[in-house]
């Protein structure tokens, strides 16, 4: 393992940038270590593209995203503010929003544009990271996609269709054919059966 | 679509507003809702503490749905590119002839330095593509720890294996957890440890073949400092 070995940004002590824990990136990243940045695209960078490619359903404005979000971070790392969640959380966030944004000032929705989930374990897992990080991502994902695997068919198609591609209830309805109340009833039963076991 | 104007805001739990609103929560948390409808929650959470807490626990639920989202691999050179835009551009007047003809044999030098690179970079990703990527193994809780869940994650050169366990009851100092490899029906032990006062443990495996040769693993209640076999309850359990 290669062992990047920095001045922590505030006590200035040596800090093991692949060891570092996100906001201490993040600080070094408001300093341009340049550095730091790629060791945060080395933690996110493929779950941020992952986002933006399985929404917009376009490689090349995945990709676009993806370098917006990373330099946005480059410029204004002081935005992120840890109590309102994780720099994973912040990023994707960012990601989904921004693409989203895409497909809706574009009118257009990706044609047979799949909008599945993940099955359980099925990732393969970076070269590039810690194993104890890697194995507490896993579990997160784990966790996560087991949640979602206990919902109901329709529960995750519907929510599907909500986090992938930002549909309202109304367009939900129009799209599966089925009445708005029974969408309305779908998505909060998903959102309510996810909020108890997460 | 619903129509909530003329109610007030922050009503009481029992006024059809606030109940009809709070059903729309959890799509306004995937901001997902009709501008019109966004516009009647926001101005209902104003006043509404129970709506907002309600919020940020579908908040929450939004943000842990990325970790549900298929993977997929953004295209090579992709840091790259975003390393080389982050760098702080110079920006000023072309000077004197001789400089832009160092400037120009500088352009070029860096040209050739970046195909050689390119070449191998290309190398490079292909002996990473034969390089096998690490492995995991989810283990489930039994009836014993319901609750209790666990990931084995093996390096790509099978040199290492980090096990991390998450809500496992506390055992006291009499007793601790024992991981065990199980090949062709024997077993033996990868690891002793207690789970810290959360129910979460990361531990180092030790284990005298690499991990894919066993065919199950499994986590024990066992006396503290382990035993050589198997003796109590099990926990924790992935079969192959």
């Amino acid at each position: 393992m290669v062992c990047d070995r920095e001045l922590h940004p505030k006590d200035r002590t040596c800090v093991d940038l692949s060891q570092a824990d996100d906001t201490t990136l993040l600080q070094l990243i408001e300093q341009h270590r340049a550095d730091a940045l790629g060791t945060l695209y080395d933690r996110y960078g493929r779950l941020v593209f992952s986002v933006a490619f399985r929404i917009t359903n376009d490689p090349l404005t995945a990709e676009d995203i993806c370098q917006d979000i990373f330099l946005r971070v480059w410029q204004k790392a002081d935005m992120f503010r840890g109590e309102r969640g994780t720099a994973l959380t912040w990023l994707a966030r960012m990601a989904r929003n921004r693409a989203i944004d895409v497909l809706r000032r574009e009118s257009a929705r990706p044609e047979k544009h799949s909008v599945s989930w993940a099955h359980v374990g099925r990732d393969p897992v970076s070269q590039d990271l810690d194993l104890e990080e890697q194995a507490h991502l896993a579990l997160e994902k784990h966790r996560v996609r087991s949640a979602l695997a206990a919902l109901t068919e329709e529960q995750r198609q519907t929510l599907a269709l909500a986090y992938f591609q930002g549909l309202s209830h109304r367009q939900i309805a129009s799209a599966l054919d089925q009445p708005l109340g029974t969408v309305k009833s779908r998505l909060r039963s998903a959102m309510q059966r996810l909020r108890e076991v997460l | 679509m619903n129509d909530f104007s003329g109610r007030q805001p922050g009503g009481s739990m029992s006024d059809p507003s606030h109940d009809q609103i709070r059903d729309l929560i959890p799509a306004y948390a995937l901001n997902t809702l009709e501008p019109v409808e966004a516009r009647q929650v926001e101005q209902h959470l104003a006043g509404c503490a129970a709506c907002r807490e309600d919020l940020y626990a579908y908040l929450a639920v939004a943000d842990a749905l990325p970790l549900a989202v298929p993977e997929a691999d953004p295209g090579g050179g992709l840091k790259d590119r975003i390393l080389a835009s982050a760098r702080p551009a110079s920006i000023s007047a072309p000077g004197p002839r001789w400089q832009r003809t160092w400037q120009a044999a500088i352009l070029l030098g860096i040209l050739i330095l970046g195909l050689s690179t390119a070449f191998l970079w290309i190398r490079l990703t292909q002996v990473e593509q034969r390089i096998p990527a690490p492995r995991q193994f989810f283990l489930t809780g039994t009836a014993s720890a319901p609750r209790a869940q666990g990931v084995i994650l093996v390096s790509s050169d099978s040199q290492s294996a980090t096990l991390i366990v998450e809500n496992l009851p506390d055992l006291g100092g009499e007793q601790q957890y024992q991981l065990w490899l199980i090949r062709d029906g024997q077993r033996v032990s990868g690891g002793v440890f207690s789970a810290g006062p959360d129910g979460y443990q990361s531990v180092r495996i030790a284990a005298p073949r690499p991990l894919w040769d066993y065919s199950a693993f499994g986590i024990t209640i066992e006396p503290a400092g382990g035993s050589p076999g198997p003796t109590g309850e099990r926990v924790l359990e992935h079969n192959l």
